[in-house]
């Protein structure tokens, strides 16, 4: 049994990523207040406290945002050194959950990073208030779920190449 | 060809979710207000929203805006245990400042 070209299915398939789009873009809108309004009474720690949880906070964003990176350009990588038609819409499943995954995890970086500087600019003193602490966990849980499932694509395509 | 013709509309109504500034602007945080609190005799506990501060008095601390439960506690010149209790709401930006003393606040905290 042979499944469908995704090139037919092409006006729903893009119509359905704009509403998925949307109704992630709802979503993250309403995470990004619900972390941005956390109530947060803080006693601002001394300077050189302040500048190695920054050192520590920069180097560890760097990285995730690095491996982010480096995880989609894999990603494209392996989708486009195929014929086109090679993969299925039901096989494409885990590439594209994991391509949301390391998006959103991207965005978590953004967000994290934004009220770093926001703590920063406002003398607020600590990073360790949950308008940091949020963003920046989701950051690196939503890049493990981007990578389990690129592993899981990369396992369906080793096995068919095989 | 219906959704052919909605495509265009929905790409607009991304781009305008993703690039209007207003709306962007809306998603940072307020900026904090500040709460000096002081007691007599210096020295005594904080304790903001149920939260113990790593600090005793006098101290300035950084508060988000809004309403926040605030506790000192400690011992007065006799030696006896005082106790202040206040709801104060902080508004974005601004100032306040709070004394605590065996008599309770000082001005009255409303």
């Amino acid at each position: 049994m042979t499944a469908k070209p995704l090139t037919g299915r092409l006006p729903i398939a893009r119509l359905g990523f704009y509403i998925v789009c949307i109704v992630l873009v709802g979503v993250m809108w309403q995470v990004t207040n619900y972390v941005n309004s956390r109530p947060y009474p803080t006693a601002p720690e001394s300077q050189p406290e302040m500048d190695k949880a920054v050192d520590a906070y920069e180097n560890i964003n760097n990285l995730l945002i690095t491996l982010g990176t480096g995880l989609l350009g894999a990603m494209g990588f392996l989708l486009t050194s195929k014929p086109r038609q090679h993969y299925r819409l039901r096989e494409m499943w885990p590439a594209i959950l994991s391509a949301v995954f390391v998006g959103l995890s991207l965005y978590f970086g953004y967000i994290s990073y934004q009220n770093v500087e926001f703590v920063l600019l406002n003398s607020v003193g600590t990073l360790d208030i949950d308008l940091v602490q949020l963003p920046k966990t989701a950051h690196f849980y939503t890049l493990l779920l981007g990578v389990f499932f690129f592993a899981d694509f990369v396992m369906q395509d080793l096995a068919k190449a095989d | 060809m219906k959704t052919q013709r909605l495509l265009p509309v929905l790409e607009l109504a991304l781009c305008c979710l993703f690039l209007f500034p207003g709306l962007l602007r809306s998603q940072m945080p307020q900026r904090p207000g500040r709460l000096n609190v002081t007691s007599e005799p210096a020295g005594a506990t904080v304790t903001i929203d149920n939260r113990q501060m790593s600090r005793p008095t006098p101290f300035t601390f950084v508060l988000s805006p809004g309403q926040h439960s605030v506790n000192v506690r400690g011992k007065d010149q006799a030696g006896k245990d005082m106790s202040c209790t206040a709801s104060l709401n902080i508004a974005a930006g601004a100032a306040k400042s709070i004394h605590c003393t065996a008599r309770g606040w000082d001005p009255p905290v409303r």
